[in-house]
């Protein structure tokens, strides 16, 4: 009778052992990383108000039923709504919206790892070789996709083939190919960032113009009570930056030694080739403490050949496409939005392309990032890509 | 001990934690609502009439766009008399428009224009949102133009479907925009400009047209007469005089709260057609505070980057009869009555 004790002392451990939780880990053998934009916009009017709404659904490798409507698809980017003005460099994991900024946005999916300590949590790990992709129009509501009924499943707007690289960073735009014919495209670019020699005491941009063909000559100048001054960009243009502080009146206050420098051209091309980077430092400001770069703003101004920052005058006598300009950064609380200052972006929201954030002992602390411009249509988007920096000590 | 402990036990109070079930409410269904409810006395007499009320009380599920009394009485049907008095074959028609299957609360309408649904008639009919800033519930819907109520009037749920109400009858007529406005006899002067600027056959073949037409009385107050439209000349005229009304055959399906969703009170913006120089806007405003539905159509013409009032014709037109005579659905496209003309053919000579 006595010896039959142990069994006591095994049940616990039958029990333990029986409540093991067995978790089977996502994984993809050898990914590409993958985030995606969708970069149609058209403003509804009387004429095309029925037409589909570029709200979409963005799949690879799509299974199909016989009249062409998808039932299901190996990756899929559900409620792609326009693409914000920046795109973050880490995903709100907070938030739980359910209309998407990109893909992958805040869907909880396999994110790239850190590569070249570049932190890619935006990116997705998506398989690599040849896939079609398709990008279809869905209703404006919370049904996912595959839920929809079959007539609502949209029309396929892009259909396409790509073939990734494995390890290799992808960005995909949806965008306007044509500016008369609205006619959509895929655009693919296989990111360099994170193979190039960048210092990491130097603030990396590069810019591009992914406007539709014709978008200059055929898009409106003036419309009424809308100001459009200073909002087109000839399809070549050069560039030149300031870094700048806030001073009263929300006025750009050029730092000495950053005012109006060349760095480079902006071309309008649908090639999908990276443009070359510029830089500028990451402490230009000589009165920051080299750990916090106070409240800056980073103007780029955008000039037609044979305009310059020397010769500008007031832009509104200009032609049309003879300027433009991005500020970004701590323009303040009510920004006069003007045709100097026609396009405003946030980026940050204290120093726009430089990432302040609580790191080790000091907050906050800035770093410096690799940032892409795009000028799509009258509209510029910034997207900012950070490094990986140490966590914070409390 | 032992008895202590049962003693214990037993002592204890054994409450029925289930509440009694509520025998007096037994949820109704869509047929039994109407049928109770005195402000769709007109809706329950019409699908009473057609048989439909049945489908109501026993099939499902259905979204139904109900029409109150109030919404019939704006189509000049005042009674349940008046209802008996139509044609139940077509009536049961326009009935089975009212219909869509499955259940569609507000929120599950897309935030878009003209969403397609099927109805029992086998038509579609077009859902619009309102973008605007309100809550998912609270946001404006119209179903083909008809101001589909707030509050207490939509997403009423019962046993087999959900009721929203309208402020309109839908109307669907499945016959072409040319054979709608030939049946209407108060339409005959424009039937008879519309042959002689060589638009009328237009109206059978082109697909889809909006149409505004004015009512004979708008011509008279020019002065015409069906003889001094025989006698024009339509090469003397600027062909907007009278390619206005179909829009100069655009293909477009325009209802009239299209504008007002679109651009709201802007009648400079997305919610105008623009028929160079000049513009015509589809206005539409709904005062919350008295359930008002106002609307017109808008005439501006271009000067430089600025708009002004139309100088050759009327500025403000309204539809004829009030916002039934709105929104006339045909199988190629859409009717809107109008109590006067846009253009004074006089100043419009070339």
């Amino acid at each position: 009778m006595n010896k039959r004790y142990y069994i006591f002392l095994l049940l616990p451990l039958l029990g333990l052992l029986g409540s093991c939780r067995k978790t089977e880990y996502a994984s993809i053998q050898s990914p590409a990383y993958l985030r995606v934009f969708n970069c149609l916009d058209y403003t509804a009017s009387l004429d095309n108000k029925d037409a589909p709404q570029p709200f979409l659904t963005f799949m690879i490798d799509p299974a199909t039923d016989e009249n062409g409507i998808p039932v299901s698809a190996a990756v899929t980017g559900d409620f792609l709504d326009h693409r914000d003005d920046w795109a973050m460099p880490y995903p709100d994991a907070a938030s739980n919206v359910i209309w998407q900024k990109e893909f992958p946005g805040t869907k909880r999916v396999l994110a790239a790892p850190v590569l070249n300590g570049y932190d890619l949590s935006s990116w997705a790990q998506v398989p690599s070789g040849k896939h079609r992709v398709i990008f279809r129009t869905r209703p404006l509501n919370n049904t996912p996709y595959f839920e929809l009924d079959k007539q609502d499943r949209g029309v396929t707007l892009i259909d396409t083939t790509i073939d990734l690289t494995a390890g290799e960073v992808y960005t995909m735009h949806a965008l306007v190919a044509e500016y008369a014919s609205k006619q959509a495209m895929m655009y693919l670019r296989n990111e360099t960032f994170p193979k190039q020699p960048f210092a990491d005491d130097q603030v990396y941009v590069n810019c591009y113009n992914l406007s539709a063909k014709g978008f200059f000559e055929l898009s409106a100048n003036t419309v009424t009570n809308e100001v459009l001054t200073s909002t087109k960009l000839r399809d070549t243009m050069n560039v030149y930056y300031t870094l700048a502080r806030r001073g009263a009146f929300n006025a750009v206050v050029p730092m000495p030694g950053y005012k109006g420098i060349p760095m480079g051209q902006i071309y309008r091309s649908l090639e999908s080739k990276v443009a070359p980077y510029f830089s500028f430092p990451l402490f230009a400001d000589s009165s920051s403490n080299k750990i916090f770069t106070g409240n800056m703003m980073q103007q780029f101004s955008f000039y037609a050949t044979g305009f310059s920052p020397e010769n500008m005058v007031f832009p509104d006598f200009l032609a049309v496409g003879a300027y433009s300009s991005l500020l970004l950064g701590d323009f303040g609380d009510n920004p006069n939005r003007s045709s100097y200052y026609p396009f405003l972006v946030r980026a940050d929201l204290r120093t726009g392309l430089i990432v302040s954030i609580h790191s080790g002992t000091n907050n906050p602390r800035s770093f410096a990032t690799v940032n892409t411009i795009e000028y799509i249509n009258r509209r510029f988007y910034v997207t900012t890509v950070q490094r990986k920096y140490a966590p914070p000590v409390y | 001990m032992t008895v202590l402990l049962l003693t214990l036990v037993a002592g204890c109070r054994k409450d029925n934690l289930l509440p009694p079930l509520d025998t007096t409410k037994v949820p109704r269904s869509m047929g039994v609502f109407i049928e109770n409810n005195y402000d769709l006395s007109l809706l329950h007499a019409a699908l009473k009439k057609t048989g439909l009320l049945d489908t109501l009380k026993a099939g499902g599920p259905f979204t139904l766009f109900a029409p109150d009394n109030a919404a019939f009485n704006g189509k000049g049907i005042a009674t349940v008399a008046d209802i008996e008095n139509m044609n139940t074959d077509s009536l049961r028609a326009m009935m089975r428009y009212h219909i869509i299957r499955n259940r569609y609360f507000i929120s599950s309408f897309p935030l878009q224009m003209d969403t397609k649904y099927v109805t029992l008639a086998g038509e579609n009919l077009y859902i619009t949102a309102d973008k605007g800033n309100f809550a998912a519930e609270a946001r404006n819907f119209f179903v083909n133009g008809a101001f589909v109520q707030l509050e207490s009037k939509r997403n009423i749920a019962l046993a087999n479907g959900v009721i929203h109400i309208i402020s309109r009858p839908l109307e669907y007529n499945a016959f072409t925009v040319q054979d709608y406005i030939a049946r209407d006899t108060s339409l005959t002067l424009f039937v008879a400009a519309m042959k002689r600027f060589n638009l009328w056959d237009g109206f059978k073949t082109k697909n889809p047209l909006t149409i505004f037409a004015p009512v004979n009385s708008a011509f008279s107050k020019y002065g015409i007469t069906a003889e001094t439209i025989a006698a024009m000349n339509p090469a003397a005229y600027n062909p907007l005089c009278f390619g206005v009304y179909p829009l100069s055959m655009r293909p477009m399906h325009v209802f009239s709260t299209d504008g007002y969703v679109l651009s709201h009170t802007n009648v400079f913006g997305a919610g105008s057609i623009i028929l160079e120089p000049y513009s015509v806007s589809p206005s539409y405003d709904y005062n919350w505070n008295g359930n008002i539905e106002t609307a017109g159509v808008f005439i501006n013409r271009r000067q430089g980057i600025d708009w002004i009032a139309n100088p050759q014709g009327a500025f403000r037109l309204n539809y004829w009869g009030g916002r039934g005579n709105a929104d006339h659905l045909c199988a190629n496209g859409i009717v809107h009555v109008i109590d006067d003309l846009i253009f004074n053919p006089d100043l419009m000579k070339q």
